[in-house]
C-alpha cells in the first residue's frame, strides 16, 4: 500500500475515534428531545434542533492544552413567539427557569453568555455537555432586509436571533440561520454522502447490532462522506495548532472550516477520497495567503476566480452563503493577527509530504500525530516510540 | 569545565565525533525529543569549538537548517544557547555530554517549534546582562533584577553575618531568609566574583544595568 492509501484509512480511522460514537449520538439526542418536553409540560412551545457540528455530521473532541476534552453539542431552542412582544431577558429566563425548576437539571446548570449549558459530563453522566442556545424567530423587518439582500423565502422562515446575557445586560444577537445554512451544507454534501452509501451503512450495521433494528435505524449523522470528514481533519488541526500556539481563542471558527471545505469540494467529483479534498482546500488557501503579500489588485488580476475570501480596501471578507449580514472573517479585521495565524496554521498542514516522502513508520505516525494530536496517535494505532519526553527546556539568548 | 569524557559523548550522541587535534567536536545531533505532544525528529550538524578559557563555548549550526536572521547568535554566527552566566554555573560541575544534552538540544527545539507556531516554547532570555540579571533572578529566587544583583554584590563583599538584613531587600535576617543559596554561593566564591565583575564590566561599556 502506498502513502497515499494508507493516510487515508488511518485519518479516516483516527476521525472515527474522535467523532461522537452511536450510543453517544442516540443519549445527546435523548437528553435534547427531554429537554424540549421539559418545557412544553410547562407551557412554553419550542423548536428544539441540533446546530452547528452536531447539525452537519462534524463533531470532533475538543482538544486544549494538548488534553482531550468532552463534547460540547449546540442544541437550537425556538420559543416560538413574536419577537416584537418578547424582551431577550424573557426568552432566557424562560428557558433556564423552566429547566432550573426540574430537579434534575438544577445541579448541572450553568450560564453563559450565548448558551445554557447542561452539563452532563461535569456530573459524569456522560462525555458530553449540552449547551441550549434560546433564541426566537427574526422579526418582519429584518426579514424583509435579509430578502432584499439576496435571501430566498425558505432562507428567510429559518432565520433567528439568540438571547443573549451579559452579567446583568440581556440583548439580541446579529441574525443567524442555522437552518439554511443547514441545507446549503446538505445540497453540496448530498452527492458525496450517496457516494458507496450502501457499502458504508452495511458495514456500520454490521458493528453496531447491539444499538441498530436495521440499517434505517441508523441516523444519516453516520453516513460520513468524504467532505464531512476532510472537514473534521480541518477542525481538529486547528485544535492542536492553536493549542500549542497558544492562541486558542483566536483559532478560526468552525463557520469558516466548513464554508471553505464545502465551496472547494463543491467543483470536485463525489468519489474524492479525503485525503484529496485536504490537499485541494490547502492549496487553495495556500492562494488565499498570497492577499498578504500582494496588493489587491495584484491579487486579482493574478487569482481572478478566486473569489472565496476577498480583501477590499484592507478589510478581510468571506460571506456565510445563507446570511448576508455575517461576514465569517469579520473578526480578522478587528485582529489582523487572526489572519496572520490562520495562513500559518494552514502552511504547516505538510499532507504533502507525508504522501509522496519515503519515510519510516515512525515518522510517518509523529508527522501525523504533529498535526492532529501525537497522545490520540500512539493510543488509537498502537504506536510506541522511543522518543524523550522533555516538560522544560532552556531559555535562548542572544548577547 | 570537567575534562572531556569521550566515552559518555560517545554513549549519549553517537553520531558526534571528538576531533583531538583541531580541539573541536563535529557531527550531528539527532532530535528524537516530544513536547507539549509535539514530536521532533530532526538532526543538525554542529561544530563545538573547545577551549577551556572561551566561556561561552562555542557552538556552531553547520548544516544551515537554521535561517540566517534568526535572533539568537551572536554576531559570529555561534549560538546563545542561554545567559552564559546560566551556562558557566552549570559547566563547573556538569559534562560536556550533560551540557549538549540540557542546552543544545532545548535550543534546536525551540528553534523549530518557534518557526512552527511562533512563540519560544520554554521563553527566552533578554539581550545582553539583562538576560544574565534575569537567569540571577530566578537562581537566587529574587523578587526581582536588582534584589537579586544586591545578593550577587553581597556575595562578593563576602562577610556572611546571619543577623544582618537579607541583601535581598526582605527586611527579614539572613539566617531566616536567604541564608543557605547565599552560604551556597559563598562556596563558590571565585565563580560569582568572576560573574559580578562581569556585570560590572558591561555596566561600565553599556550603563545599561
Amino acid at each position: 500500500m502506498n502513502n497515499k492509501e494508507k493516510l487515508e484509512q488511518d485519518i479516516v480511522s483516527l476521525i472515527n475515534a474522535i467523532d461522537i460514537s452511536p450510543t453517544m449520538y442516540k443519549n445527546a439526542e435523548e437528553k435534547y428531545k427531554a429537554i424540549g418536553r421539559c418545557l412544553l409540560d410547562n407551557g412554553h412551545e419550542v423548536n428544539i434542533y441540533p446546530q452547528g457540528s452536531f447539525a452537519l455530521g462534524t463533531v470532533v473532541r475538543p482538544y486544549k492544552n494538548s488534553e482531550e476534552k468532552e463534547y460540547d453539542l449546540d442544541i437550537i431552542c425556538e420559543i416560538i413567539e413574536a419577537k416584537d412582544s418578547c424582551s431577550p431577558k424573557n426568552v432566557r429566563e424562560t428557558v433556564k427557569d423552566t429547566l432550573n425548576a426540574n430537579a434534575y437539571y438544577t445541579d448541572k446548570i450553568e450560564d453563559y453568555d450565548k448558551c445554557i449549558t447542561i452539563e452532563y459530563a461535569k456530573v459524569g453522566e456522560a462525555d458530553f455537555n449540552i449547551d441550549i442556545i434560546p433564541s426566537i424567530s427574526e422579526d418582519a423587518k429584518k426579514k424583509a432586509e435579509l430578502l432584499r439582500l439576496g435571501n430566498s423565502l425558505d432562507q428567510i422562515n429559518t432565520a433567528i436571533v439568540i438571547a443573549v446575557k451579559n452579567e446583568e445586560d440581556y440583548s439580541w444577537s446579529n441574525t443567524i440561520n442555522p437552518k439554511a445554512y443547514k441545507s446549503w451544507f446538505d445540497m453540496i454534501n448530498t452527492p458525496f454522502s450517496e457516494y458507496e452509501k450502501r457499502t458504508r451503512m452495511q458495514k456500520l450495521f454490521e458493528s453496531n447490532k447491539n444499538i441498530y433494528n436495521s440499517i434505517e435505524d441508523i441516523p444519516t449523522y453516520f453516513n460520513k462522506s468524504s467532505l464531512q470528514m476532510a472537514i473534521q481533519f480541518f477542525k481538529r488541526a486547528r485544535d492542536v495548532y492553536f493549542s500549542k500556539n497558544n492562541q486558542y481563542e483566536n483559532r478560526p471558527i468552525s463557520a469558516i472550516i466548513s464554508t471553505i471545505t464545502a465551496n472547494v469540494a463543491k467543483n470536485m467529483p463525489n468519489n474524492s477520497s479525503v485525503i484529496e479534498i485536504i490537499q485541494k482546500v490547502i492549496e487553495e488557501l495556500k492562494i488565499y495567503g498570497e492577499y498578504r503579500v500582494m496588493s489587491e489588485s495584484d491579487f486579482i488580476s493574478n487569482y481572478y476566480d478566486k473569489i472565496l475570501i476577498s480583501k477590499k480596501n484592507g478589510k478581510w471578507i468571506m460571506m456565510n452563503p445563507t446570511n448576508p449580514l455575517d461576514n465569517l472573517v469579520d473578526s480578522w479585521n478587528e485582529n489582523p493577527n487572526k489572519a496572520t495565524y490562520f495562513f500559518e496554521w494552514v502552511s504547516t498542514l505538510n499532507i504533502a509530504s507525508i504522501v509522496n516522502c519515503v519515510i519510516n513508520d515512525e515518522e510517518y505516525y509523529a508527522a501525523i500525530g504533529n498535526i492532529l494530536g501525537n497522545k490520540i496517535v500512539k493510543r488509537h494505532f498502537n504506536v510506541i516510540y522511543n522518543t524523550k519526553m522533555i516538560n522544560e527546556g532552556t531559555k535562548p539568548w542572544k548577547s | 569545565m570537567e575534562k572531556l569524557n569521550i566515552k559518555e559523548l560517545n554513549d549519549s550522541f553517537p553520531f558526534l565525533t571528538y576531533c583531538h587535534e583541531l580541539s573541536k567536536i563535529i557531527g550531528k545531533v539527532e532530535l528524537n525529543h516530544e513536547y507539549n505532544d509535539e514530536i521532533f525528529k530532526e538532526s543538525f550538524e554542529i561544530e563545538i569549538i573547545l577551549d577551556p578559557t572561551n566561556y561561552p563555548i562555542k557552538i556552531y549550526e553547520i548544516s544551515n537548517t537554521i535561517e540566517k536572521d534568526y535572533e539568537h547568535r551572536y554576531i559570529d554566527g555561534s549560538l546563545c544557547l542561554a545567559s552564559s552566566i546560566e551556562q558557566q554555573l552549570f559547566l563547573d560541575n556538569h559534562s560536556l555530554s550533560e551540557w549538549i544534552d540540557k542546552y543544545v538540544i532545548s535550543y534546536f527545539i525551540s528553534y523549530l517549534y518557534k518557526k512552527k507556531y511562533g512563540i519560544y516554547p520554554f521563553g527566552d532570555r533578554r539581550h545582553g546582562q539583562y538576560g544574565n540579571l534575569e537567569f540571577l533572578k530566578e537562581y537566587f529566587k529574587a523578587d526581582d533584577e536588582i534584589r537579586a544583583f544586591n545578593i550577587l554584590h553581597y556575595i562578593k563583599i563576602g562577610k556572611y553575618r546571619g543577623h544582618n538584613d537579607c541583601p535581598c531587600g526582605s527586611k527579614i535576617k539572613i539566617r531566616n531568609c536567604h541564608k543557605d543559596i547565599i552560604i551556597n554561593c559563598l562556596n563558590k566564591k571565585s565563580r560569582f566574583d568572576k560573574i559580578y565583575d562581569c556585570l560590572i564590566e558591561e555596566y561600565k561599556k553599556y550603563g545599561n544595568i
